[in-house]
């Protein structure tokens, strides 16, 4: 690259300094490197220009043609409208027609849906969804995969092993909203493999299918050997807060690593047959040498109301770092009237009585709402 | 007298060449920007937008936003950051002893009382007068002594309680679903410290409750040039230097930063005049120095707008005070340069702001001087000058518009034709002169940093407020 470099100052030396047969090379090196660029720029500038001059002659148009498709639309799917002239306009304003159409798939059920799926067909929506399934382009793909759920078109299993993931999860989602009949097993199956962001949206998208997921899957999930299954199966019960009381929940995940059992105290309170099951948790990560899980160990026990560990938590506010300490205050302060009492005692004459004052006024705040 | 000709001749050549080289690079940068936005386009639609802003395991963040005598904006900045779309989140203005109401505007706007909020952490900072919060909004106020950006920032650090911080400018407006856009890589990759978004300028554009409502080209060129220049840096350079993980500089406007991380590394540098590039290059440090496997990225779809400067006196101190902090945290961190130790950051990153960023505008300065000096006395030949004038204005044109034109191709923003066409004549007209000057402010601003003139530690700029929505509003 050094080489490169002084080569090219030497030539350019050369060729300034009045070597005519060089500055005959350079020139046009020159004319290459920065005014050819310069033109085709120029060119793609004015080109762009024009370009955006007709799609914004275009959104205009849309604008003014939406409010006729959105009522023709309407008047179609409820029976009474034009339908020869929603062909016409699909035909003459595919873009804001389609729009309109993914905002009405999007925003009714029932009867009207199915009356949607059926215009889908016959105005070559579906065909070009389908098609549209295979673009390069992410967002045509993803409008295309969703489009095809939404109208219960069934989706290529294959979409759900596609190596991006955004595709796989729209694909999923498509999936689960097309309402095929093992769509939900195989949709848990692929939850350990997805990033926290695809684990939250497939979460939602299977919300609806809970109680099936609970009664057939999710306890299996949370005992499988695989810390990545059974921390996708307890991100699930945290998404839904849903409670599904599984024997020895407590057991299963303590013997597992920490991050494994961190993940797991919040979804305590939905997952602990027996109340006595969690305060043994709670009790036990509480006197965990390691300060980092003190914190949500102390709020799952204001959670819970686990009054047994109120002795721990007198213990982390007077000698814990100040996270763990100001968590074990507003353990206290949600611990009812025993554990207020003690604050207030701390206040008088406790040794760290700043993070008992927090957690009273912040309790007290929230108590005026 | 002629081996001194011959000496300014070779130096003329060694900067021409150099030119080239430096055009040569940001277009490639560029060209590989293209293609990266192109592949990434994953602009959230609705159906995504809504199981995120419901969902309970996304992880909380604290806005973090530092505030000096900020009166005029105050109280609208701070709202528009409550009512952003994000299922967690608290904003914690710093007041850093400011001169005006700003801090009486706050309690009086947010029926603020004085709380008993103790920090979670002990950075040293100038000394906390007292700690305001809102008894129904996410929102504390932290009133302290003055101790510049970098000091309130660290100082918001010590009470935010979240995994995650966002430090952003108090008079910048965030747009509403910016917080759901920037953290997706922190979702996406476990390994992700910290994430910057894109900053544009709201001069032109229509402002309503805190709220751009109508993107639209500023007025003024000076404005313009300042649009391309964003542009160019954001669009062109940070997307392909995030790609390559060795960008080196999230805008102290909007980054959002693992909160472990920033403690880590002992927060934000006090006194830094370039705060923001110091604490990204110190994460690449430790972060390569402990072997760890890590990310720091950029998205160009969480918007953060700003107000630019549209007086030529305020634009000169501000890029003053920006090369002023780029040269002394390079001096700062130059064991890292050249480094292989540091991998791409140490021999990619590092010096392409050394070489680039730092002493462009000294080899821009020389060039042009020795130009006109040598046509006027005779001691270079017009071929000389001829090419000095292609390497440097001619091929920084195409970088200017190349960089319009990569915003029309990806997030394409500006809906008016008319915005695009005044855009491609500002990238045009500002390598004639505009850039010229601006060169030569930043060589002052490195002759200052190794004169170590006095700091003053927040730049002061005339700010008009974001006005209402008629006075800002484009022509068209």
């Amino acid at each position: 690259m050094i080489g490169v470099y002084v080569g090219a100052v030497y030539w350019v030396y050369r060729a300034s300094s009045g070597a005519s047969e060089s500055m005959a090379r350079l020139l046009p090196l020159a004319t290459a490197l920065a005014v050819v660029p310069l033109v085709l720029m120029t060119i793609l500038a004015v080109l762009s220009m024009i370009a955006k001059s007709i799609r914004y002659v275009a959104r205009v148009g849309a604008v003014r043609i939406s409010p006729e498709i959105r009522e023709t639309l309407a008047g179609v799917v409820v029976g009474d409208g034009d339908r020869e002239r929603l062909r016409w306009l699909a035909g003459h304003y595919p873009r804001p027609f389609e729009v309109i159409f993914t905002e009405f798939l999007s925003s009714f059920g029932g009867q009207i849906n199915s009356e949607l799926s059926v215009l889908a067909e016959e105005l070559g929506l579906v065909e070009r969804w389908r098609r549209a399934t295979h673009s390069r382009n992410f967002l045509v793909q993803k409008t295309a995969l969703a489009n095809l759920g939404r109208i219960g078109h069934p989706i290529d299993p294959g979409f759900l092993r596609h190596p991006l993931e955004q595709t796989r999860i729209e694909a999923a989602c498509a999936a689960l909203a097309s309402g095929l009949a093992d769509a939900p097993a195989l949709v848990f199956k692929m939850l350990p493999d997805q990033s926290q962001l695809g684990r939250i949206l497939l979460a939602d998208s299977l919300r609806p299918f809970a109680p099936e997921i609970c009664e057939r899957y999710l306890a299996d999930g949370i005992r499988s050997p695989d810390i990545r299954r059974a921390k996708a199966s307890i991100d699930l019960l945290r998404a839904w807060e849903r409670w599904i009381p599984i024997t020895g929940f407590s057991q299963l995940v303590a013997k597992r690593d920490m991050d494994l059992r961190l993940a797991a105290l919040p979804a305590l309170r939905f997952a602990a047959a027996a109340e006595q099951e969690a305060a043994q948790e709670i009790i036990d990560l509480l006197n965990l040498p390691d300060e980092r899980v003190h914190a949500p160990a102390a709020k799952a026990a204001a959670d819970l109301g686990i009054s047994a560990s109120i002795p721990l938590l007198m213990k982390q506010l007077r000698q814990g770092g100040p996270v763990s300490a100001l968590a074990a205050a507003q353990a206290l302060a949600g611990l009812g009237p025993e554990g207020m009492d003690l604050l207030e005692k701390e206040i008088v004459s406790g040794e760290r009585p700043q993070y008992a004052l927090q957690a009273l006024e912040q309790s007290l705040v929230a108590e005026r709402g | 007298m002629s081996g001194f000709f011959h000496v300014i001749n070779i130096v003329l050549a060694v900067i021409t060449v150099y030119a080239f080289v430096s055009n040569l690079n940001y277009f490639v940068l560029m060209s590989l920007g293209f293609f990266v936005l192109r592949t990434q386009r994953t602009t959230e639609g609705s159906v995504e937008r809504d199981p995120l802003f419901k969902s309970r395991l996304m992880p909380a963040i604290s806005i973090i936003a530092p505030a000096h005598n900020e009166e005029l904006s105050i109280a609208q900045s701070t709202r528009s950051m409550l009512q952003l779309e994000y299922p967690e989140h608290e904003v914690i203005i710093v007041n850093d002893g400011s001169n005006d109401r700003t801090l009486q505007l706050l309690v009086d706007e947010f029926h603020l009382y004085k709380s008993a909020r103790q920090p979670l952490h002990d950075f040293a900072t100038a000394p906390v007068n007292a700690v305001y919060e809102s008894q129904n909004l996410k929102l504390l106020v932290i009133d302290k002594e003055n101790g510049g950006k970098s000091d309130s920032l660290n100082a918001a650090i010590n009470y935010a309680r979240t995994p995650l911080v966002a430090a952003v400018d108090s008079d910048s407006l965030l747009e509403s679903n910016s917080l759901l856009l920037v953290v997706r890589p922190f979702l996406e990759e476990e390994s992700t410290i910290a994430v910057g978004g894109i900053i544009r300028v709201v001069n032109g554009c229509k402002v309503e409750n805190g709220e751009v409502t109508k993107v639209g080209a500023p007025r003024t060129m000076l404005a313009k040039f300042q649009v391309v220049e964003y542009l160019r840096a954001f669009l062109g350079g940070r997307v392909a230097l995030s790609y390559m993980n060795s960008m080196l500089l999230i805008s102290g406007a909007f980054g959002l930063f693992r909160r472990e991380s920033v403690i880590e590394a002992g927060g934000f540098q006090a006194g830094s005049l370039a705060e923001d590039l110091e604490l990204v290059i110190r994460l690449h440090r430790i972060s390569r120095e402990k072997k760890r496997d890590y990310k720091i990225v950029f998205v160009p779809t969480p918007v953060c707008w700003t107000e630019v400067p549209d007086s030529r006196q305020n634009l000169k101190v501000q890029r003053i005070r920006w090369q002023r902090g780029g040269v002394e945290t390079m001096w700062k961190h130059r064991g890292m340069l050249f480094n292989p130790k540091f991998g791409i950051v140490g021999c990619f990153g590092m010096p392409y702001l050394l070489l680039l960023e730092i002493l462009g505008p000294c080899t821009e300065v020389t060039g042009i001087l020795i130009t006109i000096l040598g046509l006027l006395f005779g001691f270079i030949s017009l071929t000389s000058a001829l090419l000095f004038f292609i390497g440097s204005v001619l091929f920084g044109t195409v970088i200017s518009i190349s960089a319009v034109l990569l915003e029309e191709f990806t997030t394409r923003r500006y809906a008016h034709p008319m915005d695009l066409a005044s855009l491609i004549v500002a990238a045009f007209i500002e390598n004639f002169g505009y850039r010229q000057i601006n060169a030569l402010w930043r060589f002052k601003g490195i002759f200052d940093a190794l004169r170590r003139k006095k700091k003053r530690v927040w730049g002061t700029m005339t700010r008009r407020g974001f006005a209402p929505a008629a006075d800002l509003q484009s022509t068209h």
